[in-house]
């Protein structure tokens, strides 16, 4: 690993999200949403087979 | 295809070569030419990832695949979410915060010149012929449907990708996805409307719902697990979590969409919004499959979809032994029809038990006509040896050619060109990129002036979309060329992946341990490509595993040679 990398990294500020207050919020949104899809997606395997 | 197909396909492509050479005109430097001067907002970028990834093949094979094997597929997509999540957490800051042009470069930035070459030339190699089968592949089903010359099909989505992405780089591929996946997603949805209307009359669209799930199309979940089952529940997680690493993370034409983004906030936000709509638009795709099912429940299909291999078994010796095959399954296919409508009868009457009965002579009959099916693909082969079985690609296009009103035949067509063209010209922007980023301006000639830097990646553009097209005419003389691309693209993959694994999570680990086992790992897994019969999707795991314990082991020894 190089210093040059080394510096790089530890200046990466976190820029916060346009919507939601922080990042991890959004994360969640996304990994609920994939929950959500695949009960959904269980549901109507099970409703329609 | 009619008058006015004709005017709809020319026109839209016209618009978008046009558009994308005008919207994008003026390029003064690289960093404006390769990364759009990082001016790309979050929607845009969006848009993109989805362009390069849906290929014309996916649109073709898509809803073929549902057709064929139900709507399973989609759990292929279930890692992708993760995949994001990850992605937003490491690789986009670290990338923005670095200032790379490309993926590779920030293998020198963490480890040292050779990974970052190393890395490069696999990308090259694989993403190089994989741009040539993007061309070929969508070129090849629409010549046999539509009669057209293939290396006319070939050459024309070549020429027209090379003539907007050489003028704009970057930016004219972002831009002209835009409308590409608008008329994607115009398409599909105006066909999924299109079958639902020309269904008969007294067939509802829950009617026709229940059909498919009773049929076994709706199967979009399955959490049992089998090794030897390609897509469950835990495949599609664990695997496709892998895979969509691999890709989004460390293939440069997906992490040049993002890395042309205005900032860290807007490259994330185009990343985790693919991370929620991918799901549902391949859900979209396969349930209209489904749809083009039931759609033939009603309408007696052809016995094989492909028509060129069709006609050569008609005009061949066996071509009566055909026929009596096509007339089975017709009478067969009219007993289905009346069975399906009963069977919605009784579901009407809520009688379970007549219903069930039903369903099951449906399924009955139904693999009767699958036995008559692979005895025609049987008699298929005798009569040519050379044929290709698998009829899948050719079931959505055959489809949209033979129901559809003119017009909207070439608007499908358009699209199918339009996925066609948005995979490639970021194929070769990313080719381009990585050629002159990694290779030219870091070995060959590093103090060249802006304006040099700006006509080589125009050059480079150019090289690799005739590379493609010649790649691609030949493609057709070469055999099954789609098992070809994907072994090669297995034998590298898990290499690449491992590299940038290293140099994400395992901040220990320094170049030399990485570079060597690297050379290991792809040693090891072409002898097990060459010596094994291990199938080829395991090489995947195999490079990328072996890589990282490898380097876990070799790291202290190099540390002390360092330190000595």
């Amino acid at each position: 690993m190089t210093d040059n990398f080394q510096i790089n990294k530890k200046n990466i500020s976190e820029e916060k999200p346009p919507i939601l207050s922080t990042w991890k919020q959004l994360y969640s949104i996304v990994f609920l949403n994939l929950v959500f899809l695949i009960i959904l997606f269980y549901v109507f395997t099970k409703i329609f087979s | 295809m009619s008058l006015l197909d004709w005017i709809v396909l020319i026109g839209f492509l016209s618009f978008v070569v046009i558009y994308g050479v005008w919207k994008t005109r003026g390029k003064k430097n690289i960093h404006d030419y390769l990364l759009a001067n990082k001016t790309t907002p979050w929607y845009t970028v969006t848009l993109s990832i989805m362009a390069t990834q849906a290929s014309a093949i996916t649109f073709l094979s898509t809803p073929g695949q549902a057709f064929v094997d139900g709507m399973r597929f989609v759990q292929f997509y279930l890692g992708l979410p993760i995949a994001m999540i990850i992605l937003c957490i490491t690789a986009v800051p670290l990338f923005h915060k670095l200032n790379v042009y490309t993926a590779y470069e920030f293998l020198e930035q963490r480890f040292d010149l050779k990974n970052r070459t190393l890395g490069s030339v696999l990308f090259l190699i694989q993403r190089g012929l994989a741009a040539g089968f993007t061309i070929f592949a969508p070129s090849l089903v629409i010549s046999v449907l539509m009669g057209w010359n293939i290396q006319i099909t070939i050459f024309v989505i070549g020429t027209l990708v090379i003539l907007y992405t050489t003028s704009g780089g970057t930016d004219a591929v972002n831009k002209t996805h835009l409308l590409q996946m608008f008329i994607i997603t115009s398409g599909m949805f105006t066909v999924f409307f299109l079958i639902i209307n020309g269904l008969p009359k007294d067939i509802s669209f829950m009617d026709a719902t229940n059909i498919a799930g009773k049929m076994g199309k709706l199967n979009a979940i399955t959490f049992e697990f089998d090794w030897k089952d390609k897509y469950n529940f835990w495949s599609g997680l664990i695997g496709g979590t892998f895979l969509a690493l691999s890709y989004f993370g460390t293939d440069q034409s997906q992490v040049q969409r993002y890395l042309s983004g205005k900032s860290i906030a807007q490259s994330r936000i185009g990343l985790l919004v693919n991370g929620i709509v991918k799901i549902p638009m391949q859900f979209s795709i396969l349930f209209l499959g489904a749809m083009v099912f039931v759609f033939y429940q009603f309408v007696t299909p052809p016995l094989f979809f492909n028509s060129v291999e069709t006609t050569n078994v008609k005009n061949s010796q066996y071509s009566e032994q055909y026929e009596e095959l096509e007339d089975e399954f017709k009478e067969l296919h009219s007993i289905k029809q009346n069975q399906i409508r009963q069977m919605l009868e009784a579901q009407k009457l809520n009688d379970d038990k007549k219903f069930n009965r039903l369903a099951a002579e449906v399924n009955d009959t139904r693999s009767n006509e699958l036995k008559i099916r692979n005895e025609a693909t049987r008699i298929i082969k005798q009569a040519n040896p050379a044929a290709d079985t698998n009829d899948t690609n050719y079931i959505f296009l055959s489809f949209v050619i033979n129901v559809l009103p003119a017009g909207l035949i070439g608007l499908i067509l358009a699209a199918i060109f339009s996925a066609s063209m948005s995979s490639t010209a970021a194929e070769l922007n990313a080719l381009a990129s990585t050629t002159v980023v990694d290779i030219y301006k870091r070995m060959i000639k590093p103090t060249g002036s802006e304006k040099h830097y700006l006509v080589v990646s125009k050059l480079a553009t150019m090289f690799w979309g005739f590379y493609a097209i010649v790649f691609a005419s030949f493609a057709n003389r070469l055999g099954s060329l789609i098992e070809a691309v994907n072994i090669l693209g297995s034998l590298f993959y898990g290499t690449i992946l491992g590299i940038f694994l290293i140099a994400f999570y395992l901040k220990k680990i320094g170049g030399n341990a990485t570079f060597y086992s690297a050379l290991i790992a792809e040693l090891v897994v072409l002898a097990c490509f060459v010596f094994t019969d291990i199938p080829y999707l395991w090489f995947n795991v195999i490079g990328c595993v072996l890589l990282i314990i490898l380097a876990l082991i070799l790291n202290p020894y190099f540390e002390n040679k360092v330190k000595a």
